[in-house]
């Protein structure tokens, strides 16, 4: 990957010392030694505005690792973390998981209303293969959860189709927090009493978790979707792509990469479902742009 | 459940296109590039090549002969990767392609590739088609480098055609400062009879008036 892009222009953070919060403080070339370093490992560009929220997070890593200086843990970073496991943490806290069941619904009402059908109306009749949703990222996996009650709810069809959803995540705290299924009220607020009822069980005040038949019906795994070789596993093997609030994070060039990712793990026809104000850079150039009733989906050509 | 739970196993990768790191790749990925008659093999070798800058100058040659889109999207995602002396220049001598779709991707790659593209573009502003000049200010204007308001205001001191100067003043009125009004009408004034000139240029001087200098 190539190098970032922006300039960051910060004041007042200087030399290093200790800060108000208590922690080290960060200077501006650290600052963007950090940011350049994360940012080819993730394509997630933080910006001035996340400033606090960055050197908060690294101080925990800092003080986790016993690094004295910034310098010197990115020094360990780069070189004595060969393994990943430091930049597996460091990912772990410096992404952002909000989610929630439901969210932007219109668009699973547009995946059993129209994607689906069409999917199926495309296959030829020997095609036996399971139709593939992959959500990418899920997060804790209310999205992966979702697609499954939605369609259960709402497509009467699921019972004679072979539907396989996967979930994935750069974060892998966040997919084991998503293989557990434990989820709290804020999480599952739009989600009416009766579908609570179906697939939840309830463990305790406000503890919500998903019963083991949906549990196990969904995979989760690791995927960064900017590392070419994790997204080579994936060639060709998703009929729909959710790709919902992920590349806010990114630049451009993230941006562009992840369109490549998608198309190439995509089959032909497939779709992706972005989040509403989200767009891909060049994605026209790669994919067509349908408009269903409710929503709009970017479509991979068929030939 | 009627959600059918099946472990994911990778479906076996296209065993054609080896991986960068195998010795010879850089020829072998070029030659399936140039010569394989499936779009998916292509656009898979033009991916696997961004590890290897040396392959910049073939793989912007092989963008104009090129006919499937994804696969000169690939190209193009490949060069800014690479983002090298070669890559920039492979990718700007698409500037006098007949086809609008790649003039315009080119631009943008360019403004992606970012402050290594800047002392190129310069070098473009002498070239002796006007057109070339007026992408080279295109891309230049999606830049943030410390040069670049300095060749914009040396093209509207001295460029001879009248629509390169309009490009650099409504290069400068994305990126330029309130120091940079005087060449804005200094530029105006070497073409008093033209009102368009006075038009853009008066809509620049606002625009820039004020962005103070860093
Ligand atoms: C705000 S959540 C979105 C969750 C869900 N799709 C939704 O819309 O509710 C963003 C997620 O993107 C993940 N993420 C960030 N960079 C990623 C990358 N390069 N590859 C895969 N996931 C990434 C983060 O770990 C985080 O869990």
């Amino acid at each position: 990957m190539s190098d970032v892009r922006h300039t960051s222009r910060l004041n007042g953070v200087s030399e290093a010392g200790r800060s108000d919060a208590g922690g080290l403080t960060i200077s501006e070339k650290e600052f963007e030694r950090f940011q350049d370093f994360f940012y080819r490992k993730t394509g997630i560009i933080f910006g001035e505005a996340k400033r606090y929220f960055v050197d908060r997070r690294l101080n925990e890593r800092f003080l986790a690792t016993g690094h004295e200086t910034p310098t010197s843990y990115l020094q360990f970073l780069k070189f004595d973390d060969t393994r990943g496991q430091e930049l597996q943490h460091l990912i772990n806290v410096m992404t952002v998981n909000e989610t929630y069941f439901y969210r932007e619904e219109y668009q699973f009402r547009c995946l059993v209303k129209s994607l689906l059908p069409e999917i199926v109306a495309a296959r030829p009749p020997k095609d036996k293969r399971p139709i593939r949703i992959w959500s990418l990222p899920c997060a804790t996996g209310e999205e992966p959860y979702s697609l499954a009650i939605y369609m259960l709810e709402n497509y009467p069809d699921v019972d004679r189709l072979d539907i396989d959803i996967v979930g994935s995540d750069i974060d892998t705290q966040v997919l084991a927090k998503a293989q557990a299924g434990l989820y709290d009220d804020r999480s599952v607020q739009y989600l009416s009493d009766a579908v609570r009822a179906r697939y939840f069980k309830t463990s305790g005040a406000g503890q919500w978790q998903i019963i083991d038949d949906l549990r196990s019906s969904i995979d989760f795994l690791p995927v960064n979707i900017n590392d070419r070789r994790e997204m080579r596993h994936h060639t060709n093997a998703f009929d729909i792509i959710f790709c919902r609030n992920l590349l806010i994070y990114f630049d451009d060039l993230s941006r562009r990469q992840a369109a490549e990712a998608m198309f190439d793990a995509l089959r032909p026809g497939g779709f992706v479902c972005l989040g509403h104000s989200e767009s891909m850079s060049r994605i026209s150039s790669l994919f067509g742009v349908r408009k269903f009733p409710d929503a709009f989906v970017y479509q991979k050509p068929r030939s | 459940m009627p959600l059918l739970r099946s472990p994911v196993k990778p479906p076996s990768a296209d065993r054609e296109i080896p991986l960068p790191a195998e010795s010879g790749a850089v020829d072998t990925l070029l030659q399936i590039l140039g010569t394989s008659p499936s779009a998916a093999a292509r656009r898979a070798a033009a991916r696997e090549l961004d590890g290897l800058p040396d392959a910049a100058r073939a793989l912007a040659a092989h963008l104009g002969h090129e006919g499937a889109p994804e696969v000169r999207e690939a190209i193009v995602t490949t060069l800014i990767e690479i983002a090298s002396d070669a890559a920039v220049r492979g990718l700007a001598d698409y500037f006098g392609s007949e086809d609008a779709e790649t003039r315009n991707a080119v631009v943008e790659a360019l403004r992606q590739i970012g402050g290594l593209s800047a002392p190129i573009m310069k070098e473009r502003l002498a070239s002796s088609d006007p057109d070339e000049r007026i992408f080279a200010i295109n891309v230049m204007e999606g830049l943030d480098h410390a040069d670049v308001a300095a060749s914009l205001r040396d093209v509207l001191a001295k460029d001879p055609d009248m629509n390169v100067g309009l490009a650099a003043v409504e290069a400068l009125a994305q990126i330029g400062r309130a120091e940079d009004a005087a060449a804005l009408r200094a530029f105006a004034a070497r073409f008093p009879d033209e009102p368009f000139v006075g038009f853009a240029v008066r809509l620049a001087c606002e625009r820039v008036a004020g962005q103070l200098s860093s």
